[in-house]
């Protein structure tokens, strides 16, 4: 393999961890700086097969017919995008032999012939990244990756059940790495590896996080779990990268494939490109090729995704939230003072309580008045950036939604422009309502103070 | 009216009071050891903290009315004194509630996360000190 070709793969202990999601992301993100060929080598599920089936030519060559020698390994990849190219699990046209795929898996020279594959690939191609998306779960093609890869990326989640299968992956990768491969069902040889395998630096991904951990609990916890790592593996400590969970994309999975590039600023898309950089180390000049990926070049931007663990959405309910504890406050002070003053007048009037020359109670008015000032203000703050919040999300979903539409390319359904239409209303209605309620409060307002002055005047 | 408050019923009311408080403190102290989620107790146990300190600030204001009712003490009742102090009350509980509500919440998940993936952990160790030779070999 070429020197300055980087093989990236995906990988995960379970399936449904949304690695599939990632990869493609990430390679589309990779092809907006450098030529990128993303690869399906998960031969059970074929889910990246599945996301771009519509962009395929159906005679397009797969991988398995690659390593099985039914198909020219010098056929180029197709291509699905300006500078990315894809090579799907297994050809379209071509029904799947489970006990072949099997027999393929459990081969010794797996590694071998998919190394020989990917440098043919490259050769010919001058591909400088190379994303494989491997089958989630422990899997032959996944050792086989990890071997060659520069760097492997672990997806999981936050829960018991993918951590357990992220352990698996590793203690099944460990155990390949020990210098046997499988053997063949036939003849029950084992084999040495040799001794050029790459075996590159693996990372975590945590994804779909809950809005419940903070950045620097979970990292924490994260970092102590897997500092505490003892095996052969070159395993980093650090979370790579902590995604949030964002019905956002989940809603339109499957719908189309690069949803990052339709939505730019979600917290998602700016996961993935801070994580290309970092993965990449691309210069401020290789930013500059794609748009969004300028605005990570200040480093307390970085910084800012980096440690975000909350989705937009999350975030608005969170803003509501606040809004709404900071109104209750205030009226509660205003009842409240309100009630005690009633009190107040009541006792004085039945008991006419005595002097003694001291000196008036102080008057605490004030304090209310100030209380109440603050409180308000902090509600109106909160308000303000829930309802900023909600305006750029309504937003975003809107130009998302119709995006997709748009470069699916087909007739649109009532169905869809009655979603969009809905999206549509929620845009400018809480873009628009915020802006009405005002201008009828500040003229309410206005006509009270001019009927004041008047009253007093008159 | 005002001479027929008995001095030893106010100290019953107190102790009663303060009897409800401990009560309260109980509560929160075997509620903190349940296994409710953990957002919902951070927030349960600062509401309750919340009301308890408001209901000694309630007590001080009742007995301040009782003893303005009591004529020749001098004292004045003065509602926006405690309307003042409930109401800075408030705003300090909902500007340290709400995000101490979120850190405790985060900060005791992640515990929970990491004592569960601890235990994975250490199963996982457990079986590969325990040995056992591992295959490919299919059955």
């Amino acid at each position: 393999m070429k020197d300055q070709t980087r093989l990236i793969s995906f990988v995960s202990g379970k399936g449904g961890v949304g690695k599939t999601s990632l990869a493609v992301n990430f390679a589309w993100l990779c092809s907006q700086v450098y030529k990128t060929v993303l690869i399906d080598l998960d031969f059970q599920n074929q889910g990246a097969t599945g996301m771009m089936i519509r962009k395929l030519p159906s005679n397009t060559c797969g991988v398995f017919e690659v390593l099985q020698g039914a198909c020219d390994a010098k056929i180029n990849p197709g291509q699905i995008d300006k500078n990315l190219y894809f090579v799907p699990a297994i050809s379209l046209l071509n029904p799947p032999n489970y006990g072949v795929i099997a027999d393929t898996l459990r081969s010794p020279s797996l590694k071998e012939n998919l190394s020989q594959y990917l440098e043919s690939v490259v050769e010919q191609s001058d591909f400088k990244i190379v994303v494989l998306d491997c089958h989630g779960g422990l899997d032959y093609s996944s050792v086989a990756a990890h071997k060659l890869s520069n760097d492997t990326l672990v997806v999981t989640e936050a829960d018991v059940v993918s951590f357990n299968g992220t352990l698996e992956l590793l203690e099944f990768y460990e155990y390949h790495d020990q210098g046997v491969v499988p053997p063949p069902p036939e003849d029950g040889q084992k084999e040495a590896l040799p001794a050029d395998d790459v075996r590159g630096d693996i990372s975590v991904i945590v994804n779909r996080l809950p809005p419940r951990y903070g950045y620097s609990d979970i990292n924490r916890t994260y970092t102590r779990l897997l500092g505490s790592y003892k095996g052969e593996l070159k395993l980093k400590p650090e979370v790579a990268s902590f995604i949030p969970d964002e019905s956002f994309f989940s809603e339109t999975f499957g719908d189309y494939p690069f949803s990052t590039q339709l939505a730019p600023k979600s917290v998602l898309a700016r996961k993935t490109q801070l994580l290309l950089i970092e993965l990449l180390g691309l210069t401020d000049e290789q930013l500059k090729q794609y748009k969004p990926l300028q605005k990570l070049r200040k480093p307390r931007f970085r910084n800012k995704i980096k440690t975000t663990t909350l989705s937009k959405e999350s975030k608005n309910i969170r803003n509501v939230l606040y809004a709404f504890g900071w109104l209750i406050t205030a009226i509660s002070v205003g009842i409240l003072a309100l009630i005690l003053w009633v009190i107040y007048d009541a006792i004085r009037t039945e008991t006419a309580v005595p002097k003694l020359g001291s000196a008036p109670p102080p008057d605490y008015t004030a304090v209310i008045g100030v209380i109440l000032v603050v409180t308000l203000a902090l509600t109106l703050f909160y308000s303000f950036r829930a309802m900023l919040g909600m305006i750029f999300y309504y937003s975003d979903r809107y130009k998302f939604q119709r995006a997709i539409v748009h470069v699916l390319g087909k007739p649109i359904t009532v169905w869809q422009r009655l979603a969009l239409f809905k999206l549509w209303t929620l845009r400018w209605g809480t873009l628009l309502s915020p802006i009405v309620i005002g201008l009828f409060v500040g003229l309410y307002l206005i006509v009270i103070v001019v009927m004041a002055i008047q009253g007093k005047l008159g | 009216m005002a001479s027929q408050i008995d001095p030893s019923r106010l100290l019953q009311l107190a102790k009663s009071e303060q009897k409800k408080q401990s009560r309260v403190v109980e509560l929160i102290g075997g509620m903190l050891k349940s296994d409710v989620p953990a957002s919902l107790k951070a927030f349960a146990a600062s509401l309750l903290f919340l009301c308890l300190s408001a209901s000694a600030v309630v007590f001080a204001l009742i007995l301040h009315v009782f003893l303005t009712l009591i004529p020749g003490t001098g004292i004045h009742v003065e509602p926006m004194k405690y309307a003042a102090l409930l109401g800075a009350h408030g705003v300090l509980a909902v500007l340290l509630g709400f995000p101490l509500t979120m850190k405790m919440s985060s900060v005791e998940e992640s515990r929970r996360l990491e004592a569960d993936l601890l235990k994975v952990q250490s199963v996982k160790r457990l079986r590969r000190r325990a040995g056992g030779e591992r295959s490919d070999q299919a059955h």
